[in-house]
C-alpha cells in the first residue's frame, strides 16, 4: 500500500546549513544532502488509537518540489492518513529538542484498520522523499524509460513482423 | 497434436518474454515488498531477501494481491503464529491451501529450522505457486480449446469449430489476464474449473434431434444418462470456481437458463433433477461460505456485520454477504463509489475490454444469434453491470477470464473473414461449399465493418497491454 503527497519549502523559508545537532530525539530524519532521494524504515507500534508520526526533512532546496511516499505491506492492516507538513520555528521545543534554525517536518496519522484489532501491532513502514523534476519523481525515470523502450520495441516488432496479422491467421 | 505442440511453444514464448520483462524492470514504485518479506520471515539482516535472483526476480513478483496469497500460504504452515485479519478473507483460501499442499507433497516437511526455515520456505512456496499457476493457465487454454469445439460444433462444421477453437486458445494465452498470471494469483484456478464445468455441461446437452428422414432440428434437452456429469461434475466445478473467486457465482446463470429452457419445453422432472438441483447446490455452497462459515468464525464478537441478521432463528443470514461487507468496508465497493475524477485512468484501462465485451454480446445476440451462447451473454451483461457500476472497474482485465465470450467473438469473426477471402480467391464450385458460402454471406450482411475495426483495435491494445501490464506489475504500479 502506498500514500503519497507533494511538499515544497515555503518561499520565505531561510537558507542555512544543517548541522544536525539538536540533541537526542525520538523522531526520524530524511536528508537530501548530496542526493535526490532518501528512504528510511520506521517501526511504529500501532494500536486502535490514532498515533501521529513526525519525520524531519533536511537539506530540501527552495523552489523544488518533493514527493513524500509512505509504503507498507498489505499484511499490516494499518491506514495512513492526514499527511501534512509542519514547520517548527527556531528555538522552539519540539519533542524535547530545540534548534537555532526552523525545522521542516512531515506528519501523518497511523491507525489499525482491520478486525481483530491488536493491542500493540508491530508494523514496518518505508518513508521516502524524492525530488520531483518535470512533474515526475526522479526514482520513476528509469521505469518510464523502460516502459517507453518496451513500447518502441513492440512497435518495431509489429512493424517488421506484422504480429497482429500473424495472430489473426493462426 | 500439431496444435498442442504449437500452443505449448506459444505459451512458453509468451511466458519467457513476460519473465524477461520482469527481470529487466528497474525498480518498484511501492517499496513494501522488502517489508512483507521481513515481516513474514524475520530476516532482519536481509541476507536471503537481497540475493541476486531474489532481488532481481522473485521479489518483483510480490505485488498487489499476491501479497495476500503469500501470507495465506505461510499462515497455512503456522496458523498459530500469524494473525489472519478479516479483510484477508476476500482472497481465496482454496488457492493458498492448494499451493501449500502441493509444496508439502513435492518437498515434504521442512528439514531446516529457525530463521532460515522461514525465508527458505517463503521463496520455496513462491516458486511452487508460480509453477502451479502457469501450469493451470496452460491447461486451461487446452480446456478452452475443447470447450470452444463443443460450443461451436452444435451449429457449424467441424472444421469451423476447430479453427475457432484454435484461435480462441491462442488468444487466451495473450488475453488481458496474462499480465497478472506471472505471479501467485487465484484467477487460473477459477477459470480452469469454470471451463471444466462448462465442458461437462456441454457434454450433457442434447442440442439436435434427427428425424426419420435425417433432418436435424435445433432443440434444448439434457441427456438422461449424463445426470452425474451435469449435477455432480458441473456443480462441483462451479462450486470450486466460486469458492475460489466469489464472482464465479455468475456461473449459476447457466443453471437458471437451463431451468427456463426445460420449463418451456415442459420437461419438469429433468428441470428439477438437473439444473434446479445443481443450482440449489451452487447456491447452498455460496450461502455456506459467504454467510455460515464467516458468521460462526467472527460472530457475535465482531459486531457490525454480525448484527444485521434478517431472521432471528437463522442468524447467519445477514443483509449482505461477508464478502460484500469486507469489500465495502476495506475497498469502498458500492454503487458509483468508484465514479470519481481520479479514477478516470482506471476506466480507461478497462475501456478496451468493456467495448469488446459489449460488442461480443451484440454480435452473438443480433448479428449472429444463437440460443447456445445465450446464458454466456446474460452472464457477460450482469457481470459487466456489476463491474462498471459497483466494483473497481479496472479488474475487468483479469476477472473476466472465466467468460471467454470476447475471445469467441474475435475468433469467430476472424474465421468468417478468412473464409470469405478464401472463397473469393478460389473458383471452387462445389455445391456444398456454395451453400455454406451463401450462408456465411447472409450472416455477414449483418456484420458491419465496425466489428473488424474493434477487433483490430483490441488486438493492437493487447499487443502493447500485455507487456505493459507485466512491467506495471513488476514495478508495483497500478492497475491492480
Amino acid at each position: 500500500n502506498t500514500e503519497t503527497f507533494l511538499v515544497s519549502l515555503p518561499a520565505d523559508y531561510p537558507i542555512f546549513k544543517y548541522v544536525g545537532d539538536v540533541g537526542a530525539h525520538d523522531y526520524h530524519v530524511l536528508s537530501l544532502n548530496n542526493t535526490n532521494n532518501d528512504k528510511i524504515t520506521i517501526n511504529p507500534i500501532v494500536s486502535a488509537r490514532t498515533v501521529t508520526h513526525y519525520i524531519e526533512l533536511q537539506s530540501l532546496k527552495k523552489f523544488e518540489s518533493y514527493m513524500v511516499k509512505t509504503c507498507w505491506s498489505a499484511v499490516s492492516p494499518i491506514s495512513i492518513h492526514n499527511m501534512d507538513t509542519m514547520i517548527v520555528p527556531p528555538l522552539q521545543d519540539f519533542m524535547g529538542t530545540t534548534s537555532e534554525h526552523p525545522r521542516f517536518f512531515i506528519a501523518f496519522d497511523i491507525t489499525q484498520d482491520s478486525y481483530p484489532t491488536i493491542d500493540m501491532l508491530e508494523s514496518l513502514i518505508n518513508v521516502s522523499v524524492t525530488n520531483v523534476k518535470l512533474g515526475i519523481p526522479v526514482d520513476l525515470y528509469s521505469t518510464i524509460i523502460y516502459i517507453l523502450f518496451t513500447c518502441g520495441f513492440v512497435f518495431a516488432l509489429e512493424r517488421y513482423l506484422n504480429l497482429v496479422a500473424r495472430i489473426t491467421t493462426i | 497434436m500439431v496444435f498442442i505442440v504449437k500452443l505449448t511453444w506459444f505459451f512458453l514464448l509468451i511466458k519467457a518474454l513476460q519473465y524477461s520483462l520482469v527481470y529487466f524492470s528497474p525498480s518498484q514504485f511501492d517499496t513494501s515488498t522488502e517489508l512483507l518479506l521481513k515481516q513474514l520471515t524475520n530476516d532482519t539482516d536481509h541476507q536471503l531477501i537481497d540475493t541476486y535472483w531474489n532481488s532481481n526476480f522473485y521479489n518483483k513478483l510480490l505485488s498487489w494481491d499476491s501479497v495476500f496469497f503469500l501470507k495465506a500460504i505461510v499462515h497455512e504452515k503456522s496458523p498459530n503464529d500469524i494473525i489472519k485479519f478479516e479483510h484477508e478473507y476476500a482472497f481465496s483460501n482454496i488457492w493458498s491451501k492448494l499451493i501449500y499442499v502441493i509444496d508439502l507433497y513435492i518437498h515434504g516437511p521442512l528439514s531446516i529450522t529457525g530463521k532460515d526455515m522461514d525465508i527458505n520456505y517463503v521463496y520455496r512456496v513462491i516458486k511452487v505457486g508460480l509453477v502451479v499457476g502457469n501450469i493451470i493457465f496452460y491447461l486451461s487454454s487446452i480446456l478452452l480449446y475443447y470447450l470452444t469445439i463443443l460450443t461451436f460444433s452444435n451449429h457449424s462444421t467441424d472444421l469451423k469449430s476447430k479453427k475457432i477453437a484454435e484461435k480462441t486458445a491462442f488468444l487466451f494465452i495473450i488475453s488481458s489476464v496474462s499480465g497478472f498470471i506471472i505471479s501467485i494469483y487465484s484467477e487460473p484456478l477459477s477459470f480452469m474449473f469454470a471451463f471444466i464445468g462448462l465442458i461437462t455441461r456441454e457434454l450433457s446437452l442434447n442440442n439436435r434431434d434427427t428425424d426419420k428422414n435425417g433432418n436435424t432440428t435445433e432443440l434444448f434437452d439434457l441427456k438422461l444418462y449424463c445426470w452425474p456429469l451435469y449435477v455432480i461434475a458441473t456443480s462441483l466445478s462451479f462450486i470450486i470456481a466460486m469458492w475460489n473467486r466469489t464472482n464465479c457465482i455468475f456461473l449459476g446463470i447457466y443453471f437458471l437458463f437451463d431451468v427456463f429452457q426445460l420449463l418451456y419445453s415442459r420437461k419438469f422432472y429433468k428441470m428439477i433433477f438437473f439444473p434446479l438441483l445443481s443450482g440449489i447446490l451452487l447456491f447452498t455452497a455460496f450461502i455456506y461460505k459467504e454467510y455460515y462459515v464467516a458468521y460462526y468464525q467472527f460472530c457475535p464478537e465482531r459486531g457490525e456485520w454480525c448484527t444485521t441478521s434478517i431472521i432471528d432463528k437463522v442468524p447467519f443470514l445477514t443483509k449482505q454477504s461477508f464478502y460484500n461487507f469486507i469489500q465495502t468496508k476495506y475497498w469502498n465497493i458500492g454503487f458509483l463509489n468508484y465514479w470519481t475524477l481520479n479514477n478516470i485512468p482506471n476506466f480507461l484501462f478497462a475501456l478496451p475490454n468493456i467495448i469488446i465485451l459489449i460488442t461480443a454480446t451484440i454480435y452473438f445476440t443480433k448479428k449472429y444469434p444463437t440460443r447456445h451462447i445465450t446464458p454466456t451473454i446474460w452472464i457477460t451483461r450482469c457481470f459487466l453491470l456489476v463491474l462498471i457500476f459497483f466494483a473497481h472497474v479496472q479488474i475487468i482485465n483479469r476477472v473476466f477470464s472465466f467468460i471467454p465470450i470476447h475471445l469467441w467473438f474475435i475468433s469467430d469473426k476472424l474465421y468468417r473473414n478468412e473464409y470469405l477471402m478464401f472463397t473469393k480467391k478460389t473458383d471452387v464450385c462445389h455445391e456444398k461449399l456454395e451453400v455454406e458460402r451463401d450462408g456465411i454471406k447472409n450472416m455477414n450482411r449483418f456484420t458491419s465493418d465496425s466489428d473488424d475495426k474493434i477487433i483490430k483495435f483490441y488486438l493492437y491494445w493487447l499487443l502493447f497491454w500485455v507487456p505493459l501490464q507485466t512491467i506495471f506489475f513488476a514495478s508495483f504500479l497500478p492497475p491492480a
